[in-house]
C-alpha cells in the first residue's frame, strides 16, 4: 500500500514537473517573433474526387505554373527602381508619348548567397527597398544590378538552366506586382542565338512571344533561364542564366556599391 | 466483471516473463540495441520498427523533395486511396468501439477523457503560440490548432512490452478507444470548416452520420448473402469504396462515415463486422503504407512546420502526461505507466491530419501533414528509445 503510495506520488510529481517544462519552454519561445514572410494568396485545396477527374491539358499547366511559383518564390527578390534624373538619360522602351513612370517594381534572382541580379534599364536606380537593403554594384552598360538581399531563411539558389535553350517549350515567366509576385506561361517557339558585346551571347525568341524587358524566365521544372533584355533594335532577348550567375560570381568580391 | 486487465494483447516479441522475475542481468550497449529492435513489431515482421518510422522517411525519399517519384500530380490522384484509406480506419476504429462497449462502458470514457485533455493541451498551446509569435497562417487559427489537437491526441501504445506488463492491454485498450472523441469531433470540425457546405453546416454535420448508417445498411445486407470469400471481399471493397467517394463528394469526413458504418456492423446481428474485419486485413496493411508514404511525400521543412512543432510536441507529451494522471485512477493503473505506453501516435495522427489537408487551404494542409509527420516520428523514436528505459528505471 505504501509501495502504491510513493510511486503514486512519484508519478504526479514527475507529471507535473514535464507539464511545468512544457509551459516554462512554450512561455520562452513564444518571446520571439516568426520572421515577417509577404501574404501569398489562399490557395483553397480540391476535392479528392475533383483531383481525380480528367482534366484539360491547360489546367495542368495552370497548376504546373502555380507549383512552380510557390517553390521559386524563396530564390526571387522584388525591389523598387526610380527614375535617375541625375544621369540625364530618360528612360528607354516606353511606349510613345508616356511619360516616364517615376518608380518600376522589378524582380531579382538570388545566385549566389544574398546576391540577385535585377535588370535595370537605363536611367533608373535600384532602391534598396522591400526585399533588397544594399546596391552591390550597378552596371549601366550591361543594364543590370547586382544587389544585397537577405534570405528570411537559407538563402535558395535556383537551378540553372542549360544554355543551349532549345525553344518550342512553354515557360513560366515572373513578374512583380504590388502585392507580390506572379507568373505565367509564355510559348517560347524558334529560338536564335545573338552575339552581344555586353554579355557575349544572347537567346532572342522569334515570332511574337509576350516577354517584358526586366522578366525572369524559368522552365516549367524551376530551372533558371535567364532575365529579359533589351536588344539594340527594340526586340527583346533572354540573357542566360548561366552568364547572369557567372558575372555575380565575378563581382561578388567587390566592395558594395561599387559599379561601372 | 470483466477486468480491464484480461483483454488480448496485440503486440509479439518482448523479454522472457520469468527473467523479468528473477531479475534480468545488466544489458551490454549490444543487447540494449537488440532489445529495441526486438520489442517492436510492423506488419508482423520481427524484429522491425513501427510503420511510421520505416514508411514515412521513405515517403520523403520518394515524394518531391527525393526521387520525385511521387510528383505532385501522383499525389492528387492518390488523394481518392487516401480517402477510402481513411474510411477503413474508420471502419475499423467503429468496431472496436462497438466491441469495447460490450464488455467495459468506463474504458471509453477514461479514453475520452484522456483524448480531451491532450486535445485541450495541444490546441490551447498551438492558439497562444501562433498569436505570441504572429505566425502567418492562412486557415482560420482555432481550425489549425484543433486540428493540431486531434492529431495529438490519436495513440497507438505500440510500445508495450507484452506479456507481463498488466498496464499494457489497459494501454493497448485505450488506445483503441481514444480516437473515438476526436473522430466525433472531426465530423462537426468538417461541418465548420468544409469550403462546400451542404445548405448549412447542420446538414454537413449530420451528412456523414447519415452516409454512414446508408452506408451500413447496404453492407449488412449484401455481406451476408456472399457466396464465397472472393465475392465478399469485393463487396466490403465495394461498400467502402462507396462510403470514401460519398465522403469526398459531400466534402465530409470519411474518418466520420467509416465509423458510423463499422458501429452499424458490429451492432448489427449477423457476421457483417467479421465478415469486414477479416476482409480488410487483407488489405489493412498495404493501405496503411500508403498513408505513410503519402504523407512523408507531401512533408515539406517549411519554417511554420518547425514552428508549430515545438508546442506540438511539448504539449502533447504534456499532454498525455495530464491525461493519464487523470485517467489512471479509474482504470487501476500506475499514471507513469499509461503515459509511457501511450506516446507513440501511430498511424491514426497521420490521418487525422491527412483528414483535415483535404479542407484546409492548400499551404496550412501541407503544414499541418508536415508538422504531425515530425511530430509523429519524433515520439515514435521517444518510444522506441526513451521509454524502456525510463520505465525499467523507474520501476
Amino acid at each position: 500500500m505504501a509501495d502504491s503510495d510513493n510511486s503514486s506520488s512519484r508519478d504526479t510529481r514527475l507529471l507535473a514537473l514535464v507539464i511545468l517544462i512544457a509551459l516554462v519552454v512554450l512561455f520562452v519561445l513564444a518571446r520571439f517573433r516568426f520572421p515577417a514572410t509577404e501574404t501569398r494568396p489562399v490557395v483553397v485545396a480540391p476535392g479528392p474526387l475533383e483531383r481525380l477527374a480528367a482534366r484539360a491539358t491547360y489546367d495542368d499547366l495552370a497548376a504546373v505554373i502555380q507549383t512552380f511559383l510557390q517553390r521559386a518564390t524563396t530564390s526571387i527578390v522584388v525591389t523598387e527602381l526610380e527614375a535617375d534624373t541625375a544621369a540625364g538619360a530618360p528612360p528607354r522602351n516606353l511606349p510613345p508619348g508616356a511619360p516616364p513612370p517615376d518608380r518600376l517594381l522589378v524582380s531579382g534572382v538570388r545566385l549566389k548567397g544574398d546576391l540577385a541580379v535585377v535588370s535595370v534599364p537605363a536611367g533608373y536606380r535600384v532602391l534598396p527597398v522591400r526585399d533588397v537593403i544594399a546596391v552591390h554594384l550597378a552596371d549601366a552598360k550591361r543594364g543590370v544590378a547586382v544587389v544585397v538581399a537577405p534570405a528570411t531563411g537559407a538563402p535558395e539558389r535556383p537551378a540553372i538552366g542549360a544554355e543551349d535553350f532549345g525553344g518550342f517549350v512553354y515557360v513560366a515567366v515572373v513578374e512583380p506586382t504590388p502585392t507580390g509576385l506572379t507568373a505565367e506561361p509564355v510559348f517560347i517557339g524558334r529560338i536564335d542565338r545573338i552575339q552581344d558585346d555586353r554579355w557575349g551571347g544572347l537567346l532572342a525568341p522569334g515570332g511574337s512571344a509576350k516577354l517584358s524587358p526586366g522578366a525572369l524566365v524559368f522552365s516549367l521544372d524551376g530551372r533558371f533561364l535567364g532575365i529579359v533584355t533589351t536588344l539594340p533594335k527594340g526586340a527583346t532577348g533572354v540573357i542566360p542564366a548561366a552568364r547572369l550567375e557567372a558575372f555575380v560570381e565575378s563581382v561578388a568580391g567587390g566592395s558594395p556599391a561599387g559599379g561601372s | 466483471m470483466i477486468s480491464l486487465r484480461d483483454s488480448p494483447r496485440r503486440e509479439l516479441g518482448g523479454p522472457d516473463p520469468l527473467d523479468r522475475r528473477l531479475g534480468a542481468p545488466p544489458l551490454t550497449a549490444l543487447e540494449w540495441l537488440k532489445t529495441l529492435l526486438f520489442t517492436r513489431s510492423a506488419f508482423g515482421l520481427s524484429p522491425s520498427i513501427t510503420p511510421a518510422m520505416i514508411f514515412l522517411p521513405m515517403g520523403v525519399l520518394l515524394g518531391p523533395l527525393g526521387l520525385q517519384w511521387f510528383t505532385p500530380r501522383v499525389l492528387g490522384r492518390l488523394d481518392a486511396a487516401v480517402t477510402i484509406t481513411l474510411a477503413v480506419l474508420g471502419v475499423l476504429a467503429g468496431i472496436a468501439l462497438t466491441r469495447e462497449l460490450r464488455d467495459a462502458g468506463r474504458l471509453l470514457v477514461a479514453a475520452s477523457l484522456e483524448g480531451a485533455v491532450t486535445i485541450a493541451a495541444v490546441a490551447g498551446a498551438t492558439v497562444y503560440f501562433v498569436s505570441a509569435t504572429g505566425l502567418p497562417i492562412e486557415a482560420p487559427l482555432l481550425a489549425i490548432a484543433l486540428a493540431a489537437g486531434l492529431c495529438a491526441s490519436a495513440s497507438s501504445a505500440t510500445s508495450a512490452s507484452p506479456d507481463s506488463e498488466a498496464a499494457a492491454g489497459v494501454a493497448t485498450r485505450v488506445a483503441d478507444l481514444d480516437d473515438v472523441l476526436p473522430m466525433a469531433i472531426t465530423i462537426g470540425g468538417f461541418a465548420w470548416l468544409s469550403p462546400t457546405p451542404l445548405h448549412s453546416p447542420w446538414v454537413a454535420a449530420i451528412a456523414p452520420v447519415a452516409l454512414g448508417l446508408s452506408v451500413g445498411a447496404i453492407g449488412w445486407l449484401v455481406f451476408d448473402r456472399a457466396e464465397s470469400s472472393a465475392e465478399s471481399a469485393v463487396f466490403v471493397l465495394g461498400t467502402l469504396a462507396l462510403a470514401g467517394g460519398a465522403a469526398a463528394y459531400l466534402n465530409v469526413s470519411p474518418l466520420g462515415v467509416g465509423l458510423v458504418a463499422g458501429v452499424c456492423w458490429a451492432a448489427a446481428p449477423g457476421r457483417a463486422d467479421r465478415i469486414v474485419t477479416d476482409d480488410l486485413r487483407r488489405v489493412q496493411h498495404p493501405l496503411v503504407v500508403l498513408l505513410l508514404l503519402t504523407a512523408g511525400a507531401i512533408w515539406k521543412p517549411s519554417m511554420a512546420a518547425l514552428w508549430l512543432l515545438a508546442p506540438y510536441l511539448l504539449f502533447r507529451l504534456a499532454g498525455k502526461c495530464a491525461g493519464a494522471w487523470a485517467t489512471a485512477r479509474l482504470l487501476d493503473v500506475r499514471a507513469g505507466d499509461l503515459a509511457a505506453f501511450l506516446m507513440p501516435p501511430g498511424v491514426l495522427a497521420v490521418a487525422f491530419a491527412l483528414n483535415f489537408r483535404q479542407v484546409l487551404p492548400v499551404e496550412a494542409g501541407d503544414t499541418l501533414v508536415s508538422v504531425v509527420a515530425m511530430g509523429t516520428a519524433a515520439f515514435e523514436v521517444f518510444a522506441l528509445a526513451v521509454v524502456p528505459h525510463w520505465r525499467r528505471r523507474s520501476r
